[in-house]
Parts: C-alpha cells; structure tokens; sequence
C-alpha cells in the first residue's frame, strides 16, 4: 500500500526565480532582512510587498526543505513511512501582486523550478502547479506543461483575483482541469488584498481557514462540481472538523430551496478533505464518509497544522478502523490526485 | 418554567424613523420596490445614495403587525401561542453595513432605539432588546449604550466585522469596558458591518454571516478579550453551533503557540463569559461535549425566513430526546437569562 502525503511543502529559494525570461528578471523576489528589530525571519520582497519567510520548519534540515537535496528528504521520508509526498508552495500563500506580468512570471518560473526539482524522482515526488490566473491567456500553457512534468493538481487559495472560487472566471480553469485529469487543491491561503489585508493581525483561522471553508460551501451550494463532472477538488490544510458545520448548513439551504442534498455530498460533489489527527474522526467521518478524507503533515513548515508524524500518528492512534485508515493514507489521495 | 428566545426580530418600517429629530430628518431612509430582471420584486431602503436591502427577509408564518412591532399585543400573543416567555429583539437592516458615514450612522441608530425603547415600554418583562450602536464614533455609541441600556436595552448588537476593524481590535476596547460596567453582553449577531469586505465576499451569507461571526469569536477568545474584560459576556448569535468543536480544536492548537498560553479544552466549557445560540438540528450531544452545560441559548429567529429561521424552535428543543431534560431547561432559559442579564 502506498502511504501518500497529501500536503507537504517546499520552501522556496532564490533559485526559485532562476526560470524567468530575461523580460521579466525585473520582477524577481528578493530576500530582504530587517537592519534592526528582533525578527528571527527575514523575507522576501515582491512588487513593493514584504512577505515574511516565517513558516519554515527549522527543526528540518534546509536542503531537505528547499528540496535542494532530494536524498536527504526521502530518507526522512522513509523513516517517517512516507511513500509519496505531494508537494505545494509556501510563498504563493499570501496574494502578492496585483500586476498580471509579475503573478505570471512567479508562476511560470515556480512551476518550471518545481518541475527540475522532481523530475528524477516521479515515484517519490508530485506536486501541485500555480496557475497565473491573473492572465487567463496563459493558464492553459501552465497546466499543460504542469500534467507533462508530473503535477497531479492545480493550486488555489481560498480567494482567487479578488474573487470567489464559484465564480464564472474560472470555470475555463476548471474545464480544462478536468480535461487534463489534473484535482483543483484548494490550499489554506488566500489571494484577495482586500480580505487579506483586513485580516493583518489574523494567525490564519479568518484570512485563510475561514476562506477555504467558504470556498467549499460555494462550491458546492453553486453546484460546480455537477457543472464539470469530471473534476476532483482537495480542501487542503483545514482539518477537516469543519464539515459536520458546512454539511448541516448546507443542507438547510439546499432544504429551502426544494432541492434535494445528497446523503454524501463530499463523494457526490468529488471532494476530498486533509483531516488532521487531533480532529473528531469518528464523528466527522459521518458526514465526510470513508472515501474522501486524506491527511498530510505540512511538511517542512511550522503553522498550526504541522505534524510530522501525522500520517504514521492515524495509523498508530487505533481511533478509527484499519479499512477507514488505510483509505485515508492510500486510496483516498490516489483517487484525488490521480495517482 | 419560563423560555428565552435569545434571538427574535423586528422588521423595521416607516415608523422606526419617526424617530429622527432636527436635521437628521434628512437622513431618513427611503423606502424602494424593484423590479429585478430575475422577475422578482425586490424591496430596499435607500441610505446615504446607496440601495441597501434586508426588507424581503420576512417570514410568512408571522404576521406584518408583529414583525413590525405595529400592534404588540398580536406579537405578545403570537408569543404565547408558541410557548415563549421573554423575546430578545434583533434588528433585521443593520444585518448588513448600512453606512460608513458618521453622522447618518448616529442619527439611524438613535431612530432605531428609541424606537426599540418604546416598544418596549409596552411590554417590559416580555420584549427586551440589543442596542443598535454608531460605532463608527466611539464617543457617540457609548452614549448610546447607556441610553439604550436605561431604556430596556439588555446587549449590544455587533456582527462578525464591525467598521473597519476586527472584533478585538482596541478601538472597541471603550466599548468593552462601558459594556461591562454596564453588564451589556455583547450579541455577535449574523451579519457584517464592512462594506468592502461584503462586496470582497459577493455578499454570500454563508461568508459574510456566519464565518465572520465565528471569525470574529475565535479572534475575541484567541486575544484574550475575555480575560481583559472579565464582566464581559460575548455571545455568538443566529450561526448555529456545530462549528463550536471546530473552533475548540483550531484554539486548542493555537494557544499553546502564544506566549503565556497553554491549550484550554474548556475554553468554552470552562467559561461563564462566552455564549452561543444553537440551532435544533445541530448534533447536540456532539456539541454539548465542547460547549459544556452553560453556554448554549436557542433562538427562533422570528420575523425572518432565512437559513436561520424556526418559528418552533424553542418548542421543538423540548420535544429533543437526545439530551438531558435539565441541560434542555438550561437552553431555554438559565443560559440566556444569564447571559442577557435577565436573572
């Protein structure tokens, strides 16, 4: 059985920004650190916006967070009895630039980089593309060549282009998602100024979990999963103690409406939920089902959901049956990310 | 034994701005019909140049007269008729931002409490109210807690985002500290005060009701504003409750992350500050677990019809097999009478 990490990280670098055209080297991030004051972090610098690099792991090695030497992150990944990690970025969690020139070329040169990354090791290593949604004209570029070099899933934030994920702006995203087999990953993140800013102070619960959570009810009270059969959606990083909330609200409206609500509406609708260990298992499992959780340990970061030993934790914790385990570790993310 | 419905409605109408004294007569709200192109007829009111709505929020199974507080003794006898004792009363425009200018902020809260005043100089022990408070004016709204709290007022309505600041942002620190001396819960209500936020969100209710009350709960308790603010209540009204694990599990996970914090399972549990009006078909016993015996309240959210909406609410709570009969007798009156300050 292979025991599938469904959301690890990378940490980028400035060999991150190696892939952009000689056009666009303008744009490239630096890494800024403060003269004074006692900040442990430094951070990069991006179209005038500081983004703090913060959330790293430092009980890891870096190479084996920035992914510079491979073989040092799968032997990590070995003793900690990890098969397959899918990887996701760390800088895009924040919305960076409101210049569709600049949101392209860090995607361009992210994916190209994560690419060259994993290219030796596709049995190991998959990962999850950003698309340059800011010019639309080029997404479908980004997802082919992501699918061609062993992307399983596209990245979103919670909010997208200061826009809800329900949104018609990106259903041309979604058809082509589905028509490259490729999950649409909806990280804990966002990328809308206005509600990220207004939540500055926030840790993460309203600015990003918050806003996944409500890309999910969207989602689904719009109907888009329906309106493109064949796509795969990840609620990543959330826990998963949320869906008994959404479930129930949800179905009230759907009630109020005369429409009917499925009685496994994350099977129905093709969505697949990261739980984390400490979450209520056997309760949320009612409304979630046995096929669609999965589970990751965000690795190589330091945030609220980071668990190293998450995926050997559920194995060992007995909370849950083995069947349902096995599906969380295994079959589950194959079944979302296609693998 | 008697039963609290922690959240009730009025539908404003023309009669709440009679209110309006001097020049803020010019601020009067105008009431507009529309003829959508969806087919539909929509009703809004036009504040300061913009169109605002919440006037088709209504629910059939009351009557006009009650919900707009027209004739108090069809409410009163409504009331009765569905087994409820006291009523907490909600406005329903203010769900939304509705100005972000000052002046027409103040003159459309006063209108609005003096109207709620006189209501219940009608019905004292029956119909109680939360303060509608211009909070874009500290000074302002501070005067208006006081007022308001002589004149039956028994909370303090906010939403899940206020002005343009987070719930326990500072700036409402003056109106943490009046509320408490004034033993004023603070009733975070469904609903959203920021403009650009709301638009930010497409004025999804699922976003900008629920996860911003639940948002701005979670922020109260992460900051410690319970803890800075011992005498004061904080209660998370018209979201149900079946989030409240969630939020237990995501604190739990934060606190021990902050310095001079340990993980507190009891958060809720454990407090005599925090509140939260459930709903009947959340998984009680689940939650229970989680909110412990003395937090839970229920409301009916009469006058309405949205997701909220269950006129039988309280009667249906009784009816509940699967929780004890004395934590049921908790939800209906214990809880909120202590919360509202109505022992």
């Amino acid at each position: 059985m292979l025991t599938i990490d469904a959301d690890a990280h990378v940490i980028e670098n400035e060999s991150t920004w190696d892939y952009m055209l000689e056009s666009e080297r303008q744009f490239r991030p630096k890494v800024v650190a403060a003269t004074g004051g006692k900040d442990p972090f430094d951070y990069w610098l991006v179209d005038g916006h500081l983004i703090p690099r913060s959330n790293v792991g430092r009980d890891l090695p870096v190479e084996a967070r920035e992914m510079t030497d491979l073989s040092l992150r799968i032997k990590h990944m070995d003793e900690l009895g990890i098969d397959i990690q899918v990887i996701y970025p760390t800088f895009f969690i924040t919305p960076l630039s409101r210049r569709p020139d600049i949101d392209l070329a860090l995607c361009r040169s992210y994916n190209r980089w994560m690419a060259e990354i994993v290219k030796t090791t596709p049995d190991r290593f998959r990962w999850v593309l950003v698309p340059p949604l800011q010019s639309t004209e080029h997404i479908s570029e980004e997802l082919r060549f992501g699918k061609e070099n062993g992307a399983c899933g596209v990245y979103l934030r919670g909010l997208e282009a200061e826009r809800m994920l329900s949104d018609p702006y990106f259903f041309s995203l979604y058809e082509q998602a589905s028509e490259l087999d490729l999950a649409i990953c909806i990280h804990s993140a966002n990328g809308a100024f206005t509600t990220h800013d207004f939540y500055a102070d926030d840790p993460g619960f309203c600015k990003f979990k918050l806003t996944v959570i409500g890309a999910f009810h969207s989602l689904v009270f719009h109907a888009i999963p329906q309106r493109f059969p064949k796509l795969r959606i990840g609620i990543i990083e959330v826990s998963s103690q949320w869906i008994p909330y959404a479930v129930h609200d949800l179905a009230r409206r759907f009630a109020r409406r005369g429409k009917p609500f499925p009685k496994q509406p994350l099977k129905d609708n093709r969505i697949y939920v990261t739980c984390q260990t400490d979450d209520d298992l056997d309760h949320v499992l009612r409304y979630a089902g046995d096929d669609n959780l999965v589970i990751g340990t965000d690795y190589g970061h330091a945030d609220n959901a980071a668990e190293i030993e998450a995926l050997r934790k559920l194995k060992d914790d007995g909370k849950i049956g083995s069947a349902v385990i096995n599906r969380i570790l295994s079959d589950n993310p194959r079944a979302l990310f296609g693998l | 034994m008697l039963t609290i419905d922690a959240d009730a409605h009025v539908i404003e109408c023309e009669k709440t701005w009679d209110y309006l004294e001097g020049d803020d007569r010019k601020y009067r709200p105008v009431s507009i019909s529309v003829d959508m192109p969806t087919g539909r007829t929509r009703n809004f009111w036009i504040i300061g140049g913009r169109l605002i709505g919440g006037r088709d929020n209504v629910g059939a199974d009351t009557s006009k007269e009650s919900r707009e507080m027209a004739n108090i003794d069809s409410r009163l006898k409504h009331m009765d008729e569905i087994g409820t004792a006291v009523q907490v009363l909600y406005p329903t425009l203010f769900l939304r931002p509705v100005t972000d200018n000052p002046p027409i902020e103040l003159a459309l809260c006063r209108s609005y409490n003096r109207w709620m005043a006189d209501i219940w100089s009608k019905a004292k022990d029956r119909l109680r109210w939360a303060a509608q408070l211009p909070l874009l004016t500290m000074e302002k709204a501070l005067d208006e807690l006081r007022w308001s709290q002589g004149n039956g007022a028994c909370a303090v309505f906010v939403r899940g985002i206020e002005t343009h600041h987070t719930l326990h942002d500072p700036y409402f620190f003056p109106l943490y500290e009046e509320a408490s001396r004034l033993d004023m819960p603070i009733g975070i209500h469904s609903g959203i005060g920021n403009f650009q936020v709301n638009e930010a969100l497409g004025g999804e209710p699922f976003r900008v009701a629920k996860l911003m009350v639940i948002g701005g709960f979670h922020s109260m308790i992460l900051n410690g504003i319970p803890e800075r603010f011992p005498k004061l209540r904080i209660g998370a009204i018209e979201v149900a409750a079946q989030w409240v694990p969630y939020l237990v599990h995501d604190l739990n996970l934060r606190f021990p992350k902050l310095a001079g914090k340990e993980a507190r399972p009891q958060v809720l549990s454990g407090s005599n500050q925090l509140y939260v009006a459930c709903q009947t078909d959340d998984d009680l016993p689940y939650v229970l677990k989680y909110a412990g015996d003395n937090s839970l309240m229920i409301g009916s959210d009469y006058g309405h019809a949205d997701n909220a909406s269950e006129l039988l609410a309280l009667k249906r709570l009784k009816e509940k097999g699967d929780i004890d009969p004395k934590v049921i007798d908790k939800i209906l009156f214990a809880n909120p009478a202590r919360f509202y300050g109505l022992d």
